[in-house]
């Protein structure tokens, strides 16, 4: 269809003109899509996304015109996130003494450009063939009925054909209503400006009714949709239980491109609640952007991701079975979908494991289908005190979208994990984790760490084991001295040791030193199972010791 | 029952009443006549462009006519197009310019959303070379207008 705009001279069209050769050069020179009637080119328009309509605004003067109208940026609007989100602002208070609940965010209105209107009606009134003012189609009657509706004083009679832009063209001859005037911005309406002249300037803001077809309250429609089309939501936009006293903070930061961070001191209930709406339809990725200096507020946490209907009050998604969920366990289940390599989750503190912030990215994708609908997003831990979290904002990634995919951890950021940091660890209220390697040389007891489930080596790197700073912090102890107390296990034990002895030289790339430490190991008799927590292991640590004690002395 | 319709080239094409009905322009030109079986004259449609409505309107004949009302319809709102219609539409934008003289809602729709699908993820340069769109803005108001588009390119 692409091709039939171009010039086709020298093609045998279909639509043959037998009226002659100057009929059939004005048909050519007619094709193309700006010479489309009004309601053609509205429902183009409409038809478009939001990127795609903002480019093809750039394109030509008339299509400009034509499109970037009040009416259409309405379409636009209630199409993509309904009409209960105007319905305040189309039913303003009884009151004229309220101030304006909503201004511009500019002060003036940006330039438009007079002559275009003129261009795009001579274009429109020239293209008579298919548009019969006589018999005009829906949307152009909708638009009339629209404007007259709600702005009987810029519907004044107007000689141009189209309506579309009657409400910039149109001057206003009648005088104006008092109540117009008072919430009738100033810049609103050009024939509005000259009953207004003689008027003192008013100090106090005006309140916008969106119901007028001007030039402000259309600014106010495009202000409203840029701030609900939004893909990324900030911290400050979001809703956090407890913001704003002594359990969470917003903090000005430069970490951030919105230069506002949400910090958690110190909470028990965490819930954290980000709401996106009219999000098309589409395959999405939720991205979190966090910091985290402590695993206790994103461990057993659930991230979730609901969907509900633009007629659906946002309430209900609370209670609503969630499209995405996503409640890690442990940290390295946590680390596993952040942008972090992940080396060595139990050997470094938590927050070395993150140069800084990190996208943490829900596994799965979300499923927008067929209509616009509304992203519930919530973080949610109700159990214990946890502190040590920073966000930043959370983001949908489209990945329909071939420009946008590539921020998805999944495709494009995967390969590209970022190297964890390793700055000098401050100990001062940080968790740290002492090395297992210095239990595995000291030789727990097997026993305890069968019933405890201690796995000394769980992820570390046979070629660092020993070059921990733990090691070099704690004397090992001789395990041939523990061993004798295990004498009645060591059959049972002892076939583990064989299970890991060939797992452990199956390993490649091990230096001929690790290689007889390792031996010396392989004689301990260790069963690998999941590593506990810290304090578990710390009190392990010193129960042992009082054995030892006991036993040994 | 059949009507006669009358393209600009004087060319006569008999369908049945149902399917010319599809075209409200034309629904209401039958009320207005009555019974009588006078063709009905289309001066702005061309016979090619006629053949192909007539071919589209008989396809849809039974699809249930909407309703100008029904706004919230999902399937307007989504830019899924049947395969049919989609090879349909690759002939001529006249259809949708016939269509919309007409008054045929679902081909006008089938027709603006296959120019939507076409506009898709093309730059404002490869727009206009694709529909033989004048730029006609100077400089200066391009970069404007540019400026003041430049939020909706990550919505």
């Amino acid at each position: 269809m692409a091709d039939s705009f171009k010039d086709t001279k020298g093609k045998d069209t279909k639509g043959k003109d037998t009226k002659g050769k100057d009929t059939k050069d004005a048909k050519d020179i007619k094709k193309s899509l700006s010479d489309m009637p009004a309601e053609v080119l509205i429902q183009i328009g409409l038809a478009l996304p939001c990127r795609d309509f903002g480019r093809f605004l750039q394109t030509n003067r008339s299509i400009h015109s034509c499109l970037d109208s009040h009416y259409v940026w309405h379409q636009r609007f209630t199409t993509r996130f309904g009409q209960a989100i105007l319905k305040d602002k189309l039913n303003p208070p009884l009151s004229n003494n309220d101030p304006s609940k909503l201004t511009p965010s500019s002060a003036h209105p940006s330039p438009r450009f007079p002559s275009s209107s003129s261009q795009i009606f001579h274009s429109s009134s020239n293209n008579n063939s298919n548009n019969n003012s006589a018999n005009t189609s829906p949307t152009l009657q909708q638009q009339q009925q629209f404007d007259d509706q709600v702005d009987p004083v810029s519907a004044a009679p107007s000689p141009l054909p189209s309506p579309a832009s009657s409400p910039r063209m149109t001057p206003s001859t009648a005088p104006l209503m008092p109540s117009d005037s008072s919430s009738d911005d100033g810049n609103g309406g050009e024939g509005s400006s000259s009953s207004r002249a003689k008027r003192p300037p008013k100090v106090k803001p005006r309140r916008i009714d969106l119901r007028k077809t001007n030039m402000v309250s259309k600014e106010m429609l495009i202000d409203m949709y840029k701030q609900l089309s939004r893909m990324t939501l900030p911290a400050e936009d979001m809703m956090i239980a407890h913001m704003g006293n002594q359990f969470w903070r917003m903090i000005t930061s430069t970490e951030s491109k919105y230069g506002k961070l949400a910090e958690l001191a110190s909470v028990w209930w965490m819930d954290v609640v980000a709401v996106f709406v009219g999000v098309p339809p589409g395959r999405y990725k939720v991205q979190w952007r966090l910091k985290v200096t402590s695993d206790a507020p994103v461990v057993n946490t659930e991230f979730r991701a609901v969907l509900f209907d633009k007629h659906e009050d946002q309430s209900t998604a609370v209670e609503k079975k969630s499209a995405l969920t996503f409640r890690p366990m442990s940290k390295q289940e946590f680390v596993a979908q952040t942008d972090s390599p992940g080396n060595r989750v139990n050997k470094k503190p938590f927050r070395n494991l993150f140069k800084g912030f990190t996208i943490l990215e829900l596994p799965g994708e979300l499923h927008v289908e067929v209509d616009y609908q509304n992203v519930f997003l919530q973080i949610r831990n109700h159990d214990d005190w946890k502190s040590g979290l920073y966000i930043d904002y959370v983001r949908l990634v489209n990945l329909d979208d071939p420009e946008q995919s590539q921020e998805s951890l999944s495709n494009g950021l995967h390969g590209k994990r970022v190297a964890a940091g390793n700055e000098p660890v401050d100990d001062e209220g940080e968790e740290y984790y002492p090395s297992s390697s210095s239990s595995s040389s000291s030789g727990p007891l097997p026993w305890f760490k069968q019933v405890l489930g201690i796995n000394p080596d769980a992820g570390i790197d046979t070629q660092h084991r020993f070059r921990s700073r733990a090691t070099r912090q704690f004397h090992p102890v001789n395990p041939s001295d523990l061993l004798d107390v295990e004498k009645g296990e060591s059959s049972a034990e002892k076939s583990e040791s064989s299970a890991e002895k060939s797992q452990l030289s199956a390993e490649k790339g091990e230096s001929p030193s690790t290689a007889r430490n390792k031996s010396n190991e392989l004689e301990e008799h260790r069963k690998p199972v999941e590593r506990p927590d810290a304090w578990y292991r710390l009190l392990t640590f010193l129960f042992i010791y009082c054995l030892y004690i006991c036993f040994w002395k | 029952m059949t009507v006669i319709l009358v393209s600009s080239d004087n060319q006569d094409f008999k369908v049945d009443k149902e399917v010319a009905e599809r075209s409200i322009l034309i629904k209401n030109m039958l009320e207005d006549v009555g019974e009588s079986d006078s063709p009905i004259p289309l001066p702005n449609v061309t016979a090619a462009v006629l053949t192909k409505v007539i071919e589209y309107c008989e396809h849809h004949r039974n699809d249930p006519v909407q309703v100008p009302e029904e706004t919230d319809d999902p399937r307007k709102r989504s830019n899924d197009i049947e395969e049919w219609d989609m090879k349909f539409m690759q002939v001529d934008h006249e259809i949708i310019l016939a269509a919309n003289y007409l008054d045929i809602k679902p081909l006008l729709d089938v027709g603006c959303k296959t120019v939507a699908n076409i506009i898709k993820g093309k730059t404002p340069e490869e727009i206009r070379k694709a529909f033989n769109i004048v730029n006609d803005f100077t400089p200066e108001e391009e970069a404007q207008i540019k400026k003041e588009n430049e939020w909706a390119e990550d919505r």
